[in-house]
């Protein structure tokens, strides 16, 4: 994991809220925001089809769906070039997790 | 600001050793219990009052505080002391005609959905005004009789906050149930 | 003030003969007074906190500048959870940050075993460096805790859960609050893992 050494810089605030950020790269930003789009994805019920797996996702794409979430990540991340953890795995629960 | 204190129950310490530690004397880590006691209200008494101490022990609840449930769960020895206060909600068939189950405690279980009204109380008399609270009434079984966990989706915690205080003399943790002040 | 949005997410539920809900989420029923009989639905839902796995040696203020996914899997903010646990599909990720640690047999010679859910796992104790993010990057510090990593099962056991669940015991929750905080115009519930700043 790359970090930003032993001693951080003091950290990103929001004036409003006091909220701390991270001052993540341009790699770390795009994992975030298709781990975001994966859970708005969920509420609209898109990924209903595959209930019960793990669907991958790079750049909002659903690169690949399987039950091996490790292997699952290694493959998508070899086709898409880029590191496994780049790739957001996402389990979609299922009504038979009950 | 109304709130309740929550009990903190060590359940049970869990033993460990670092692996390069000869000594021989195992270390521990208690694992805690956040717990609090719901009152079962009639639906013609007050919500907003503190229920009077000489209520029927039965509507006193000791349950888990737990946020991993989505709904509150009693046990069949729990719900059925006040069964005629209870509002039955009817469910819709499942798709193979089986009834619902719910999957906790390395079983799977039935019940009826309903709704009682619900407050919660402390060892101090404080009182959080009852609500009616979406609850899985399980059927009998030994193993779930005595259950009772409060869950997340209840009215009970719109509009509130769950909060860690510090810890006892006693190395105890603090937990408190209480309006949100924030807003 | 430190804090990080809890994901809110619902659960999907059987889907229902004759329901037009667009999302099958949310317990069907129907309501005693409606004699049109339309199924009513009681939202379930859980909650979830990214936790970040960082480096076991890490500096306690270390902040990621970039978290990958193998290292920071949503987990069930679960009180009613003891300890902290995860599945083995999850920690096999980040193993090499795990600090294992020896329990001392148990009277009866079997292994230590965890129940929750619909099953019972055996596990290894161990401790790793806990913070928590969210999708907009907010962070709370990291934090050791000591976690409980299960075994894979035996082909034909019962399958272990899919999640991580963050329980009652780890320093994460130390001085701070799980709060309500109301609900999206979409009716879901917002809540917050914050800082307890009175």
């Amino acid at each position: 994991m790359t970090t930003n050494g032993t001693h951080p810089p003091p950290p990103a605030t929001d004036a409003a809220h006091g909220d701390v950020f991270l001052e993540l790269n341009d790699e770390g930003k795009a994992a975030l925001a298709d781990f975001a789009w994966v859970g708005e994805q969920y509420h609209r019920g898109a990924w209903a089809a595959h209930a019960g797996e793990y669907i991958a996702v790079v750049r909002r794409q659903v690169v690949g769906v399987g039950g091996d979430p490790a292997g699952l990540r290694e493959r998508a991340a070899r086709e898409c070039g880029v590191p496994p953890g780049r790739v957001v795995v996402s389990y979609i629960d299922s009504p038979n997790d009950l | 600001m109304s709130r309740v204190r929550l009990r903190t129950l060590v359940e049970r310490r869990v033993g460990y050793r670092w692996p390069s530690d000869r000594s021989g004397v195992p270390l521990t880590i208690p694992a805690y219990r956040l717990r609090t006691q719901l009152v079962a209200l009639s639906p013609d008494a007050d919500p907003y009052d503190a229920p009077p101490t000489d209520l029927e022990q039965f509507r006193r609840i000791d349950a888990i505080f737990d946020t991993g449930a989505p709904l509150t769960v009693l046990g069949h020895g729990r719900w059925r002391p006040f069964a005629s206060d209870i509002r039955w909600l009817e469910q819709v068939p499942t798709p193979s005609g089986q009834p619902r189950r719910l999957t906790i405690l390395g079983g799977s279980w039935t019940y009826r959905l309903a709704q009682v009204r619900l407050g919660v109380t402390d060892e101090q008399n404080r009182w959080l005004s009852a609500v009616w609270t979406p609850v899985l009434c399980l059927d009998p079984n030994p193993t779930t009789d005595n259950l009772a966990l409060l869950g997340l989706r209840t009215p009970l915690l719109d509009r509130r906050r769950v909060r860690h205080a510090g810890t006892t003399p006693d190395d105890l943790p603090v937990w408190w149930l209480e309006d949100d002040a924030v807003g | 003030m430190a804090k990080v949005r809890v994901e809110v997410r619902n659960h999907p539920l059987a889907r229902c003969v004759g329901s037009e809900s667009p999302t099958p989420f949310g317990l069907p029923f129907f309501r005693p007074s409606d004699a049109a009989r339309v199924i009513a639905r009681l939202p379930w839902y859980r909650l979830l906190v990214k936790v970040v796995v960082l480096p076991a040696d890490a500096d306690p203020l270390t902040r990621p500048v970039e978290i990958p996914e193998t290292h920071s899997p949503p987990a069930i903010l679960d009180t009613g959870a003891p300890l902290t646990c995860f599945p083995a599909t999850l920690w096999r990720q980040f193993a090499a940050e795990i600090r294992w640690l020896d329990q001392p047999p148990r009277e009866d010679g079997e292994p230590w075993r965890m129940t929750i859910l619909g099953g019972s796992w055996t596990y290894r104790l161990g401790r790793v460096r806990l913070g928590a993010t969210d999708i907009n990057g907010r962070w709370l510090d990291a934090a050791t805790t000591v976690a409980m990593f299960l075994d894979e099962p035996p082909a034909g056991a019962s399958r272990p859960p899919r999640h991580a669940i963050l329980g009652l015991r780890t320093p994460l929750l130390d001085r701070r609050r799980v709060r309500h905080a109301g609900t999206t115009p979409d009716d879901l519930p917002v809540w917050w893992l914050e800082d307890d700043i009175p």
